[in-house]
């Protein structure tokens, strides 16, 4: 049973998710503001964390840039649709994926279940090493490594690079990647793997602000580069 | 604006051409204000112009024939006194008997010494008859000479078209009578030369008063235009527009008017405005307050729905209230976004789409995809919001098939620099009266059908979508049966994808609603 962290706010709306997440299976432990939010997830690690973004004091960008200062856990924001750049701030600030209120305990519980899908996944046999100048992407182990040193990814970040590097050179549109990496369809937001790949870059890439790795393709999406 | 329009702010800006603006745009005006000031003008000039040349002309002419014919006075008055012994000899009963042939010879001599001071000079004599000093000129009218029997006396006369002054006397106590013909030619020339130079001037005056007119012409009719040019841009809406005021004239009186008018239209325009935003933000307001609760209400609806171990009443209220939280959810929502289009504040999130698989993912993400037919190309890239674009297919489909029936045929039509997306059903067709209403906010074409399954907005925010893209949503009935809805979409070019060093995310691709200027965009994001 997967272990989830509920930050929100608003006690009504807070009771509701946790009510309907626990039906659909989930162990859930809910917070009411940022700062609790912190504690709890310090004290509990839970395997994915549900943050309301509009929160008292500590909001939910800032919370989830914490989290991101020492953990990969999965995020998932919970947002308003009418505040278009809340989801592009919240994107940049490290979260997985988002869901816009009202939102559907449905909806929501295949993106939880979506974003926990990445971080396990079936483990071949054989090893599975792609290996791209100093960059090892290990799809068996999961493992990313920069001239033999681990880089820490979060599990979308993850299976985004692993994605990338089952087609080197080729390039891949932004809604074939929401498919392969979110399971969203045709209609998702194309700015989550816009987000996931400027994450990305910062982490793999030696220069993020001119990528050698990962590269966009003008008009279709992105690929990734063995270096010249 | 229309051509006329656009010519006549190009000529504006050049500020020439307005005369030919005028001829182009209205053609010639005959009752028009220039016409008529050019026509008076003129007259004024011409009249005046022949006035003084013939008062000048008929005055002239006076002086002139009173002094020629004082001088025919006192040179025939000389003559009778320097020749009037040798004029006798014609007479006869002079006292020598003389042979008529030297009688006519010295009369002869005596007439061309008189007409050596330029008259020509006739000499009737009893005896001898008319001796002439020029040929041409011999006759005296008959008359003229019975008055000239007593006095002296003086005619105006007109031979072979060249004017003569007759003077003619009779010699005392001979009846011998001598006339001489002044020669007028001289004067006459004189006063043809007037007429000429009358003729000249009132030419003169005549482009005088053109230059003038045209003149006079401009300084009116030039403000009257800008007084045109302004009201009509009022008219389109631009409620700044206001006039210069030269000096104190009428026309700056009414160009002041025109400045109070436009200020007045403003100010009650942004009052208008404002409350019109005012209302408008009460409902973005209230819907966003309202979605709090209906977030609460939406995680639960699901436990609702499954209760069917209860009493039969609470298994009922349970799924009402679980529908009708999902409906109000569906509306509180639409009402946010069409706030959001009304506010400015709808976000075009622009991405290069193809859009039959657009179509596809749309009817496939609804379940349509037995009930709607789809005609279109394989590929057909284009870039859109494709969020939007799917949000007015959906619409368009959804209507279909609600009120249309199914099959459901859905057509894409190219062409060079538009897509028309039509959405057709087998339906009984839109009613006329609803036509014209039917994008409205909550209208509903059947009254009689009462609250339907959506909002009532769908239709409005896929026309406000459509909008968004410079496209527009039109519906109209087949005359075969059925209702069409056609989304025309402009092949526009879009702002382009991010360049690939590019470090922000997505805030670029942001394109504001308001602004649909994509050159703005493009020089921000440079």
């Amino acid at each position: 049973m997967p272990s989830l962290l509920l930050v929100e706010d608003d006690p009504s709306i807070r009771m509701a998710i946790e009510l309907a997440l626990t039906r659909q299976g989930h162990r859930v432990t809910a917070a009411a503001t940022g700062e609790e939010g912190l504690e709890l997830w310090q004290a509990q690690r839970p395997e994915l964390v549900v943050l309301d973004v509009m929160l008292p004091g500590l909001d939910g960008f800032e919370v989830c840039r914490r989290i991101r200062r020492t953990d990969q856990v999965p995020i998932i924001l919970l947002t308003a649709r009418s505040d278009d750049i809340d989801v592009v701030v919240g994107l940049e600030s490290g979260a997985d994926d988002y869901v816009v209120k009202p939102v559907q305990p449905r909806v929501l519980d295949a993106r939880i279940r979506a974003v926990l899908r990445r971080h396990g996944g079936s483990v071949p046999e054989q090893a599975d090493v792609a290996v791209f100048g100093d960059l090892s992407v290990d799809r068996s182990a999961m493992i990313v490594s920069r001239s033999g040193m681990p880089i820490s990814l979060t599990p979308t970040e993850l299976k985004l690079l692993v994605e990338l590097s089952r087609r080197p050179g080729q390039a891949l549109s932004r809604q074939q990647l929401l498919r392969l990496v979110w399971d969203h369809d045709y209609l998702g937001d194309s700015r989550l793997v816009d987000a996931c790949v400027q994450r990305l870059r910062a982490k793999v890439e030696l220069v993020p602000g001119d990528p050698q790795l990962i590269r966009t393709v003008r008009g279709i999406g992105y690929r990734l580069d063995p270096p010249r | 604006m229309n051509v006329y329009e656009r010519a006549e702010r190009r000529a504006e800006r050049r500020g020439v051409g307005w005369w030919r603006r005028g001829l182009h745009r209205r053609g010639v005006r005959l009752g028009g204000i220039r016409p008529r000031l050019f026509a008076g003008f003129a007259a004024v000039a011409v009249i005046t112009a022949v006035i003084i040349t013939s008062a000048s002309y008929y005055l002239t002419r006076a002086v002139m024939e009173d002094k020629a014919q004082q001088t025919a006075v006192s040179n025939l008055t000389d003559d009778f006194a320097a020749y009037g012994d040798q004029l006798q000899t014609g007479a006869s009963n002079s006292g020598q008997k003389l042979e008529e042939a030297t009688i006519a010879n010295s009369l002869h001599q005596v007439a061309n010494t008189i007409a050596k001071n330029g008259d020509a000079v006739v000499i009737i004599s009893p005896t001898v008859g008319t001796i002439s000093s020029d040929s041409n000129l011999d006759n005296v009218p008959t008359g003229f000479r019975a008055a000239a029997g007593g006095a002296m006396v003086q005619e105006r006369l007109s031979i072979d078209g060249t004017p003569y002054i007759l003077t003619g006397a009779t010699l005392q106590n001979s009846g011998v009578q001598l006339y001489t013909f002044t020669d007028l030619g001289q004067e006459q020339h004189v006063l043809d030369n007037l007429v000429l130079i009358g003729a000249f001037s009132t030419l003169m005056a005549l482009i005088g008063a053109t230059v003038v007119a045209f003149f006079a012409s401009r300084n009116i009719l030039l403000p009257i235009r800008r007084l045109g040019v302004a009201a009509r841009r009022l008219g389109r809406g631009e409620l700044d527009v206001r006039l210069e005021v030269n000096g104190s004239d009428e026309l700056a009186d009414v160009s002041r008017t025109f400045n109070e008018t436009a200020r007045a239209l403003a100010l009650s325009m942004e009052e208008l405005r404002a409350m019109d935003a005012a209302s408008r933000r009460f409902v973005a307001d209230v819907s966003h307050e309202l979605r709090t609760p209906l977030t609460a209400m939406t995680a639960v609806t699901e436990v609702l729905e499954d209760v069917q171990d209860a009493d039969p009443t609470t298994v009922s209220a349970a799924h009402l209230i679980a529908n009708e939280t999902k409906r109000l959810a569906r509306l509180v929502e639409d009402l946010m976004e069409i706030s959001r289009m009304d506010a400015g504040t709808a976000r075009m999130r622009v991405e290069d789409v193809n859009l039959p698989e657009l179509i596809e993912a749309t009817i496939e993400a609804r379940g349509w995809s037995d009930k709607v037919r789809v005609h279109a190309p394989r590929v057909l890239p284009i870039q859109v919001d494709a969020r939007r674009i799917d949000v007015v297919l959906a619409n368009l489909c959804g209507n279909a098939l609600k009120h249309g029936g199914e099959p459901v045929e859905l057509t894409v039509h190219q062409y060079p620099d538009e897509l028309l997306i039509e959405v057709a059903d087998n339906g009984p067709g839109i009613p006329e009266d609803a036509l014209p209403h039917i994008f409205e906010r909550f209208y509903k074409a059947d009254k009689a059908r009462g609250r339907s399954e959506g909002s009532g907005l769908g239709l409005a925010i896929a026309w406000e979508n459509a909008r968004l893209h410079n496209g527009e949503l039109s519906a109209r009935n087949r005359p075969e049966g059925g209702a069409v809805f056609t989304f025309r979409l402009p092949r526009q070019e879009m702002p382009p994808e991010e360049s690939p060093d590019q470090q922000g995310l997505g805030a670029e691709r942001l394109l504001s609603a308001s602004g649909h200027d994509t050159r703005q965009w493009e020089a921000r994001a440079r």
